[in-house]
């Protein structure tokens, strides 16, 4: 099995080592590729089982997607053949059609899903996430200079229940296309949310009855929907 | 010509600073929040100061601050500052009011030394431009409200005002590269006799050339994105100090080479950043034209203030209240480091330094996965005890770091963590408080003495 992680020098921002130590914990015999930036990523001229990007700071999301343009065709190729994601934060917005800077300025993006995302440095917006994927209940933080529009149809992943969506008028986050999982949520998705976790693990061939740590996730989790759900509990300011 | 909201905002923050402090209270925050409702703008109409020395920085801000205004105070200056009170807007005002008589007119102190949250910055400087502004680091910090340093350094580097002197820390090739075209003074601490260079930090603020974005190398790496950078590919490297220091490690003394003399101080703390700390506060004093005699003596009657680091004795035991910042992975991993260090003692480690927030705010865990809780996987730490609404979060943080599940410990009520320790199996407790838990902290260590006192082991 082999997983890329894309540039995880400087998109592994707000806790996403969590996720990347997770992965090797459960896939201890995998080949974890970790691509630097200015080098060509792993997935244009291999297979790859897996292929995670975290948040970034908004520089460097222009220069990734710059990086990553040359290979759009092979990123649509390897969704099409099944290939898994795990994208979160703001490198979500690469997948997108554009960005539109705080400036005004547009920044042309992969254009793989038909949104945009608008930046407003002034604002940061911070939130809850507590939302439905099927049966499955997933939890997570936002926080964030962008909002995200839908330009055309795009197949979005969780109904939301608590917090931001995509904007604040849309009640859905993310992207779920084929094994393509994309997300706006921050941190250690994938430690925070067992159920989700273990069905992707299992797609992805893990072996064993339950995922490392199963029983502690069980129940952080289980404490943390229980905490999103107290209408006491404030969002954030 | 002042507006009239300006003066009734004046005497309102006056009155009300006079009031809080007859009922005992230290009201840092209230009264600049007055004059704030009152009058918008208030800053804009504050007299200038006749000095003003700014310090700022993600970590080390509130000991600089500290330690500059007790060495003027020391040296007869009258000072304002806000050492003890709020580094935004509201505390940055009413220390702008004690500094002012009360018809507006002047200034009455010869110095305000301000302490000045990085992020408030756009709504400061533009109105109170400091003579100085220490820059005392750029890290990580709360990421939901901070997000990332580009962010911040974007901030600063828009705010500054183009005449205002930097002081820089040379071995933070983020920080001392900001405001290119500034009047700079950069120091420099040099590798210290047998000090291990720390290369396991979890997260680096700087990895990639900021020209050419090729990976960087590393001359010597302190800590994190700390130390001695060139990049390999194109020209990029660290600036080159002004005043350089060395620890003479026998005598406990910061050797500071200036330009023109060399001083020696006696160190604050033995973590490497009182030694930065230190030396923020020793190139500000050395360039106002202090004798260097003069800062020796004073400083070396200070020592850091207890609430950054307060150690009881107790029979054989001992007891540590350190501030660890809550959202803050790295001030939270220097903590960490400085713990596995002191390997002498079987130690507990005990974990409040979460942000309880009224307790009615879940809070985001996402910075436990970039601090380094591998560094309290010693054989000579025996207890890790949580404490507070984030105990279960925190259990599997501390065993993805690979530290023994039968080591970890926890209590929902932070204050009952001090039934957790164990004393038949350690000598040294170490209690890790946020900003906000200080009071916490101070019952716990009690709770801790009064079980020794009573004799009591578990």
């Amino acid at each position: 099995m082999i997983i890329e992680l894309l540039y995880p020098n400087v998109s592994a921002l707000y806790g996403e080592k969590g996720n990347i130590d997770y992965l090797r914990l459960a896939f201890k015999d995998a080949t974890f590729i970790e691509t630097e930036m200015n080098n060509v990523p792993y997935f244009v001229n291999h297979k790859v089982d897996l292929i995670f990007m975290g948040p970034t700071t908004e520089r460097f999301q222009k220069i990734i997607i710059n990086m990553l343009l040359p290979y759009r065709k092979r990123i649509i190729e390897l969704i099409q053949n099944d290939c898994f994601f795990l994208i979160t934060g703001n490198a979500l917005e690469i997948f997108g059609t554009y960005i539109i800077e705080d400036d005004g300025s547009k920044v042309q993006a992969l254009d793989i899903y038909s949104f945009y995302s608008k930046q407003d440095l002034m604002h940061r917006f911070n939130s809850y996430v507590l939302a439905s994927d099927s049966s499955i209940e997933l939890v997570g933080f936002k926080s964030q200079f962008t909002m995200l529009y839908p330009i055309n149809e795009i197949p979005m992943w969780m109904k939301m229940t608590r917090g931001i969506g995509f904007n604040k008028e849309n009640n859905y986050e993310g992207i779920k296309d084929r094994n393509f999982y994309g997300t706006h949520c921050l941190g250690p998705f994938l430690v925070m949310n067992p159920l989700f976790t273990k069905q992707l693990f299992l797609q992805l061939g893990y072996k064993d009855s339950k995922i490392p740590l199963e029983d502690d996730l069980m129940a952080a989790y289980v404490q943390r929907l229980i905490e999103f759900k107290d209408e006491k509990n404030i969002n954030y300011p | 010509m002042k507006p009239i909201r300006f003066y009734i905002a004046l005497i309102s923050a006056k009155l009300a600073i006079f009031t809080l402090r007859r009922l005992g209270r230290n009201g840092t925050h209230f009264p600049g929040g007055l004059a704030l409702r009152i009058c918008p703008n208030f800053l804009r109409y504050i007299p200038k100061p006749k000095k003003l020395v700014a310090i700022t920085g993600t970590n080390g801000k509130t000991t600089v601050t500290n330690l500059i205004s007790d060495v003027l105070i020391k040296a007869n200056y009258k000072i304002s500052n806000n050492a003890m009170g709020s580094n935004i807007q509201e505390g940055i005002i009413t220390t702008m009011v004690n500094a002012t008589n009360i018809f507006g007119s002047k200034t009455i102190v010869d110095y305000v030394v301000l302490e000045v949250d990085e992020r408030i910055s756009p709504k400061i400087y533009p109105y109170i431009k400091p003579d100085t502004l220490i820059i005392t680091n750029l890290f990580r910090d709360s990421y939901r409200r901070n997000a990332h340093v580009d962010f911040i350094g974007d901030i600063l580097e828009k705010t500054i005002p183009k005449e205002t002197q930097l002081i820089v820390n040379a071995d933070d090739p983020l920080s001392s590269f900001l405001c290119k075209d500034n009047k700079r003074i950069s120091f420099s601490l040099e590798p210290i006799e047998n000090e291990v260079e720390v290369k396991d930090s979890r997260i680096k603020d700087l990895v990639n050339c900021p020209k050419c974005n090729n990976v960087l190398e590393y001359d010597f790496n302190r800590y994190h994105h700390i130390g001695k950078v060139h990049c390999p590919v194109c020209d990029f490297k660290s600036i080159k100090a002004d005043i350089i220091a060395h620890l003479d490690v026998k005598s406990n003394e910061l050797v500071v080479n200036f330009k023109d003399s060399i001083g020696r101080f006696r160190a604050i703390g033995d973590n490497t950043t009182d030694h930065y700390n230190l030396l923020s506060c020793v190139s500000f004093l050395h360039s106002i034209g202090l004798n260097l005699d003069q800062i020796q003596h004073e400083l070396n009657k200070l020592e850091i203030v207890k609430s950054r680091y307060d150690v009881v004795k107790i029979y054989d035991k001992q007891i540590v209240i350190m501030m660890t910042k809550d959202q803050n992975p790295v001030a939270t991993s220097r903590v960490f480091d400085y713990i596995r260090k002191q390997n002498h003692l079987n130690t507990a480690v005990i974990l409040i330094n979460e942000n309880t927030e009224h307790h009615t705010l879940s809070e985001n865990n996402a910075w436990y996965f970039d601090t380094d809780f591998e560094y309290l996987n010693q054989d000579f730490i025996k207890q890790i005890i949580g404490g507070g609404q984030r105990v279960l979060d925190l259990k599997i943080r501390v065993r993805m770091a690979g530290i023994d599940e039968d080591k970890y410990s926890y209590a929902l009520n932070e204050l009952d963590t001090a039934d957790c320790v164990d004393f038949d199996k350690v000598d040294s407790v170490f209690i890790l408080n946020g900003t906000k838990n200080i009071p916490e902290a101070k019952i716990i260590r009690q709770s801790l003495i009064n079980r020794l006192e009573r004799g009591e082991k578990v």
